[in-house]
């Protein structure tokens, strides 16, 4: 057992080690400690639920060692930058005031076709038109256009829309979600007056009713199966 | 904090756990061998009988753990060492001094093999 614990702490940090160095465009969403965490997990469940001669210990030691591990070392990121930049390392900068810079580029070894997918993904295929590209920590790209070429808001065009607030689901095919008919405020009457305006008289016939801040409602009736 | 507390407490108890473990399969492969060791004697000097009784004292030991063993240990690694008993208790019931030698020889290096398994050392780690 105490070399399972002792195997386990060392893979977690080889591992994590293997990530940081191989760029952040391998990591996908997760953070490297997290990636690590759920690549790990699912094996080592695994082996001794397949295998009845392994003691489910050998299973149980490693992934609770893991998610100790990771535990302490989320804590301590949250403490201290300097343990936060060693275990998910910096965002960085590829695109700068529309100047790509290829050098951060090949430390994450990110590739023009990768860089013009995302900026096509975020709506910049142009890399001058862009003010900032950075590659975060997760290894996603957050793209900042130039002010003249992001898109105007409502404030910048001297409009006040209505904050139309989270929509409510009341009614989800043929059921009434009660707790949220109460947190929108609304009632039994107001919820069969609603079906009434629709022309349906019963609940089972509503596939899908929410309901927003402004009181607007989206009411989506059930298909008759043909 | 709280939480970094916990993790760290139960980190620690994990680990303290797989040292007691160690040392508690290094307490039971220890007596094992020392039974067995004590049966070879008697059994060399012809005592069947006596050899017999100290074998059966260490079935009871090994049996007594069973659970502990199957929480801890590869199930092949119990069944191994199991078989061996066995087969030293027949060759005690038979008196077969040159057979109960060469089991009692694979017996001891299986349980010595189980405690160096668990033995926190680089070869073990690497």
């Amino acid at each position: 057992m105490v070399i399972a614990f002792v195997r386990t702490v060392i893979l977690y940090l080889l591992i994590i080690a293997g990530l940081r160095l191989m760029g952040k465009r391998q990591i996908g969403e997760l953070e490297p400690s997290d990636l690590v965490l759920a690549l790990l997990i699912a094996d080592l469940a695994a082996v001794p639920m397949q295998d009845f001669g392994i003691p489910l210990l050998t299973g149980v030691v490693p992934i609770l060692t893991l998610l100790c591990i990771t535990s302490i070392f989320s804590v301590l990121s949250t403490k201290s930058p300097f343990f936060r930049t060693v275990l998910c390392g910096r965002p960085s900068i590829i695109i700068e005031n529309g100047e790509l810079n290829q050098r951060e580029m090949r430390k994450n070894r990110l590739t023009i076709d990768e860089l013009t997918e995302e900026l096509r993904l975020q709506g910049c295929p142009d890399p001058s038109a862009v003010k900032y590209a950075i590659l975060e920590t997760n290894g996603q790209l957050s793209v900042l256009p130039y002010a003249a070429q992001a898109p105007a808001t409502p404030a910048q065009l001297g409009l006040t829309p209505e904050e139309p607030g989270i929509p409510r689901v009341i009614v989800s095919d043929g059921v009434l979600l009660r707790r949220n008919l109460n947190r929108a405020g609304r009632d039994d009457h107001w919820l069969y007056s609603q079906l009434k305006k629709s022309g349906l008289s019963s609940l089972k016939q509503v596939f899908l009713l929410t309901v927003d801040e402004t009181g607007k409602v989206c009411l989506v009736p059930k298909a008759v199966a043909s | 904090m709280r939480r970094l507390i916990l993790a760290a407490v139960i980190l620690a108890a994990v680990l303290g756990a797989t040292f007691w473990n160690t040392q508690r399969l290094n307490g039971l492969t220890g007596q094992m061998l020392s039974l067995i060791d004590q049966a070879g004697g008697q059994a060399q000097e012809g005592a069947w009988d006596q050899a017999g009784g100290t074998l059966e004292k260490a079935r009871a030991l090994w049996d007594e753990r069973s659970a502990y063993l199957h929480m801890t240990l590869r199930h092949a690694d119990i069944d191994a060492v199991t078989l061996s008993l066995t087969q030293l208790e027949q060759y005690t019931r038979a008196k077969d001094a040159g057979q109960w030698a060469l089991c009692a020889a694979s017996l001891s290096v299986q349980l010595n093999l189980l405690s160096e398994m668990e033995a926190l050392t680089l070869k073990n780690v690497l």
